[in-house]
């Protein structure tokens, strides 16, 4: 005589969050670091011009999904042979709440200075002051790490920039949509630039000693291919993790196995072989198997 | 055999690059890249190689001769393999300088900081290695005051950050140097307990110790 209520349950409770949500979401809105500023009281909303746009964008708007998707992107950039497709919105919302994040820090901290005398008074550090200095530090310690990983993603994809470049500049070339969709206009115009005072050094030593037909500088027709591609066959650790929304059923490439569990399957084409990629499983792989399924986001690698 | 000068480059090559991944293996890269001498005489004989070539062109249709063209333009094709592979690694290394932040120094001939090797440095490049410096330095400071990445600091440490405060101590250079978050008198050997994201720049330049 069981009865399974948790749909119901689910309903009643999914009712009682709609009338709390504006505060919750709004609470949510402000990010983790932006969460102890709540203490000092002393903080003007969180703009609402961020949120605006993050809207227009159509993603996701908290601040902690951002930094996580951020991360996500992060990883795989580090860890793939290939330079991924910059996520133009996402980057601009993060840089955007870098920034707003820098200004509030610097407002907060003048507060500290200015208006008590108090504090400046008596001993600086001392914890019976009311206004502690931890939240601030906080904030400070946050703000510092998502730079870091702003900084690395950033690096990391102008270092294969750097390493690609003959090969973007022929994506250029064929496909110019695409090459934009690729990367960024700071990343544009440095490949533009970089490339073209590389060609200048090589031109002024070497290749104007070449006869014309060597000149080239991406030749692919000698006894050796100079333009260097990715390595699209690198192995590379892979975690499937699975639709993002969680919503198994509803994604048409997942395929139940007969011990209940959810899989994908891919190919691969030298061994004429089928592989089940189980979600919540890591795998070695080889990049070219598994990239489609790293552009939709169900796997990730590690 | 005509290949032989280009190999004797190549070797030479490989020899710098295992010098700088031994050395950022021990004092993790970025304080100190520093570039060995352009190697010209070596340079000039392959250039002068490749102009024999092209003037020894064989021609004919004859069998032998077009054997014999193909053959220089293979000569020729290794050569040129081997002098763009040899610059391409040495602009990597520039490259490197350049967002250490030393690139600075080495131009203007170590004029700003004492050290003795950075203005050698100037001469182990060549002209047209000298400009490509320039041009790279100019480009990097472009793309740091870019503004998406205006609070980003590009150049700064690929180190994640794990404490706020730290102890570093001063190694050289007395004075007052700092100044975006207020003067430290950086006298030598003296102490300071400081907010890490404030030294971090001077950690990189050389004139603190230890985090």
């Amino acid at each position: 005589m069981d009865i399974n209520i948790e749909d119901i349950l689910a309903e009643l409770d999914r009712d009682s969050t709609t009338v709390v949500e504006p505060w919750s979401t709004s609470q949510q809105m402000r990010g983790p670091s932006d969460d102890v500023s709540t203490v000092l009281n002393s903080l003007p909303p969180t703009s609402t011009a961020a949120a605006a746009q993050g809207k227009q964008l159509g993603g996701s708007l908290l601040a902690r999904e951002d930094y996580e998707c951020l991360v996500a992107h992060w990883r795989n950039e580090r860890c793939s042979p290939e330079i991924l497709p910059y996520p133009h919105a996402l980057m601009r919302r993060m840089l955007h709440r870098v920034q707003e994040q820098m200004e509030q820090l610097e407002a907060i901290s003048m507060n500290f200075m200015d208006p008590d005398a108090m504090a400046a008074g008596s001993d600086v550090s001392g914890p019976a002051n009311n206004n502690s200095m931890l939240p601030l530090l906080c904030m400070e310690a946050e703000l510092e790490r998502v730079r870091f990983v702003v900084r690395s993603y950033v690096r990391c994809r102008f270092a294969k920039v750097d390493r690609f470049s003959t090969y973007l500049e022929q994506l250029h070339g064929v496909a110019p949509q695409q090459f934009e969709e690729l990367l960024s206009p700071e990343e544009i115009e440095y490949h533009a630039r970089h490339f073209a005072i590389l060609l200048d050094l090589f031109n002024n030593t070497v290749l104007k000693h070449m006869p014309a037909e060597l000149q080239a500088i991406n030749d692919t027709e000698g006894s050796v291919n100079m333009v260097d591609e990715p390595d699209w066959n690198r192995f590379v650790f892979v975690r499937v993790v699975g639709p993002r929304d969680g919503k198994l059923e509803l994604d048409p490439q997942l395929i139940t196995l007969p011990n209940g569990k959810h899989c994908y399957t891919v190919t691969i084409p030298e061994l004429q072989e089928d592989v089940e990629c189980t979600i919540g499983s890591i795998y070695v792989m080889r990049y070219a198997v598994i990239k489609d399924l790293l552009m939709q986001n169900k796997v990730e690698l590690i | 055999m005509y290949g032989d000068l280009g190999n004797k480059l190549i070797i030479e090559a490989k020899r710098t690059q295992q010098l700088q991944s031994r050395r950022n293996g021990i004092r993790d890269g970025t304080a100190n890249v520093s570039i060995p001498q352009y190697n010209d005489a070596l340079v000039r004989g392959i250039i002068a190689e490749v102009e024999q070539i092209r003037e020894s062109g064989a021609g004919g249709d004859a069998a032998a001769g077009q054997c014999a063209h193909f053959v220089n333009l293979l000569c020729l094709e290794r050569n040129k393999r081997c002098l763009l592979s040899y610059h391409k690694m040495r602009s990597e290394i520039m490259d490197g300088m350049a967002w250490a932040g030393t690139a600075g120094d080495v131009l203007s001939g170590g004029g700003g900081a004492t050290d003795s090797t950075l203005s050698d440095q100037l001469g182990n490049l060549s002209h047209s290695e000298q400009s490509y410096l320039q041009q790279y330095t100019d480009l990097l400071t472009q793309m740091k005051s870019a503004p998406a990445f205006a609070d980003i600091d590009l150049a700064g440490s690929l180190t994640p950050p794990s404490d706020i405060f730290i102890d570093v101590r001063v190694l050289k250079d007395a004075g007052e140097i700092q100044t975006e978050y207020g003067t430290f008198n950086l006298v030598k050997d003296s102490q300071f307990y400081v907010r890490q994201s404030d030294v971090e720049s001077l950690i990189q330049q050389g004139y603190l110790q230890k985090i």
